[in-house]
């Protein structure tokens, strides 16, 4: 089917010219929009095979798809989809592919989120459309992204800021605490060590004991020494070359595992009306 | 006929202020070009214009790829459409004037050229539909995992079509995305959103033959789903619906692979952009079973 001459493409316009097919000839096509809700923990773990059943009086042809809300109160959550997806048709057809995760991939490869500040809403379209069986049931799978979070401290200083965080996610990281330790003597050298739940950072020193290390070091060290982190990483926000500052012992604190996400979607297609022969 | 898509990219390190003429980019020799969009990069509202094969201009002034909106801003667009076409013959240039208008250098402005190589028939090979067919939308994902900061490119990523059926690659995304789980190791993309800047990438058939003459940034092949709705004319401001666009289509038979080559250079130094990234492609098209 030849797309529309009169169609042109002006990219300031938030509606496109799509490809267009006919109707079959004996048939007619109305709109119907079926909305759908799913509830899903987001903890990172993959969840399959929920269902949503389309009526049977006549076959549904699926054209897009549009997840309108995404978050714990069916509210907003940001201004991304958290996670991977997956559908499958009415024959049990996967309409995606990624040969090392299941076949879930990122946003269901979605073309185009909202543009609305703090709304996560994306959508797609199915082109060519699908056609469902009447009455059959389209599956989804999902595997969302904890929306919990890691246990942190930040830890800002006089030009420049450094991130320490839990090396487990969620509550198996709270108990752990930070201490940069300045030794007050010349010519130390920069070391770290775990005590008990205390990772602490011996910051170097030079000839006049003062403080040589900077954030990009301290960083460094806690990354690269295994023992380390295996309990806790470094990340530098800002002022990398920052001479570092002592800290006192100091608590990462906000660990938290994920909770529901209520997923609020709509089909948008066609039900294929056979006519009356007469 | 045989279409093959092709983008040809210049990237100028510095293009001084008052702009410069007469730039020439060499295309390849082995089929002619048919040029259909040009898109800039840090180019923005200083303009550029190019040369017709005859040597004329095919603009009377420098112009701009990037469009506004009512009191949203200035957008980037996916470039200016060509039309009609313009053929380029084997192994002849397009000339390119670039403005600078800004007072100061512009560094590392790009200029892309994309289209179609035309092959005679048979010169190349050029899987296509069956006779007879049935189409199911779909979309392959491939991750590249850890991209670093900089360093060594990232050779010979691999779609693989399964068996099932052909795949026929019409556009593509490209995101930062890393799961996170509850209980397990913390990444850094755990605490903090890693983004990237200077990713380039380059795509090529299973013989290796590229897409393209250099690596084009991964913004103007793929494009990226998060959209915001204001902008200043950024290169990669994320605007509204802007999916990479494969024209013409590549089409990939069951068993068959596409490959693609990633190429990050960010700045180590800039705290937005010094972290690895879990890169997701995802490339969207149908699936295309013989009947």
């Amino acid at each position: 089917m030849a797309r529309n001459p009169a169609s042109c493409y002006n990219p300031s316009l938030t509606f496109k010219p799509q490809w267009a097919y006919q109707t079959p000839d004996g048939y007619r096509d109305e709109v119907y929009l079926v909305p759908f809700t799913f509830t899903v923990l987001a903890n990172g773990l993959p969840v399959f095979n929920l269902p949503l059943q389309l009526d049977d009086d006549a076959p549904y042809v699926l054209y897009a798809i549009d997840f309108a809300v995404i978050g714990p109160n069916g509210g907003t959550a940001g201004l991304f989809f958290p996670g991977l997806a997956r559908i499958r048709d009415t024959h049990g057809n996967p309409l995606s592919a990624n040969l090392t995760n299941n076949g879930l991939i990122y946003t269901l490869g979605a073309l185009g989120a909202s543009g609305l500040q703090n709304e996560n809403a994306f959508g797609f379209v199915f082109e060519p459309g699908i056609e469902c069986a009447p009455g059959g049931t389209l599956l989804f799978d999902f595997q969302l992204s904890s929306s919990g979070s890691a246990a942190q401290f930040l830890d800002v200083i006089v030009g420049g800021s450094i991130l320490f965080y839990a090396a487990l996610f969620g509550t198996a990281g709270n108990g752990l605490s930070i201490e940069l330790i300045d030794p007050g003597a010349p010519n130390v050298p920069l070391s770290v060590a775990l005590v008990a739940s205390v990772v602490e950072v011996t910051l170097a020193t030079d000839g006049g004991s003062a403080i040589t290390s900077t954030l990009n070091d301290v960083a460094a060290i806690i990354n690269s020494t295994p023992a380390i982190a295996a309990v806790m990483g470094a990340v530098v926000e800002s002022g990398g070359a920052t001479v570092a500052t002592a800290l006192g012992v100091t608590a990462l604190t906000g660990g938290l595992n994920g909770t529901e996400q209520i997923l609020n979607g709509t089909l948008i297609g066609v039900k294929r009306w056979k006519e009356c022969a007469n | 006929m045989i279409e093959r898509h092709q983008d040809y990219m210049i990237r100028i390190p510095s293009v001084p202020a008052g702009g410069i003429t007469d730039f020439p980019l060499q295309l390849d020799t082995d089929a002619p070009f048919a040029l259909r969009l040009v898109k800039s990069r840090n180019i923005g509202l200083s303009g550029w214009r190019f040369q017709t094969p005859r040597r004329q201009y095919q603009s009377s002034q420098l112009r701009t790829d990037l469009y506004s909106v009512l009191n949203s801003g200035v957008f980037p667009s996916r470039g200016v459409v060509i039309y009609p076409q313009i053929i380029y013959p084997i192994g002849s240039q397009i000339v390119v004037d670039i403005g600078n208008n800004t007072g100061s250098p512009i560094l590392n402005a790009i200029l892309l050229f994309r289209g179609s190589k035309l092959f005679q028939d048979g010169a190349i090979a050029a899987p296509t539909y069956p006779s007879k067919l049935a189409g199911l939308p779909f979309t392959y994902e491939t991750v590249v995992p850890g991209v670093p900061v900089s360093g060594s490119p990232i050779f010979d990523n691999q779609l693989q079509v399964i068996h099932d059926a052909d795949f026929v690659y019409r556009c593509g995304l490209c995101d930062p995305f890393t799961l996170v789980v509850d209980g397990q190791p913390t990444s850094f993309a755990s605490v903090t959103t890693p983004q990237f800047s200077e990713v380039y990438v380059q795509l090529k058939d299973e013989s290796r033959k590229f897409y393209s003459n250099i690596p084009i940034h991964v913004n103007d092949l793929f494009g990226q789903i998060t959209p915001f709705s204001t902008g200043a004319g950024g290169n990669d401001e994320r605007v509204d619906f802007h999916p990479g666009l494969i024209t013409p289509e590549i089409y990939i038979p069951r068993d068959h692979s596409l490959y693609f080559d990633v190429y990050r250079n960010d700045d180590p130094t800039n705290p937005a952009v010094n972290m690895p990234v879990d890169l997701r492609f995802r490339f969207v098209g149908q699936k295309v079973f013989q009947q």
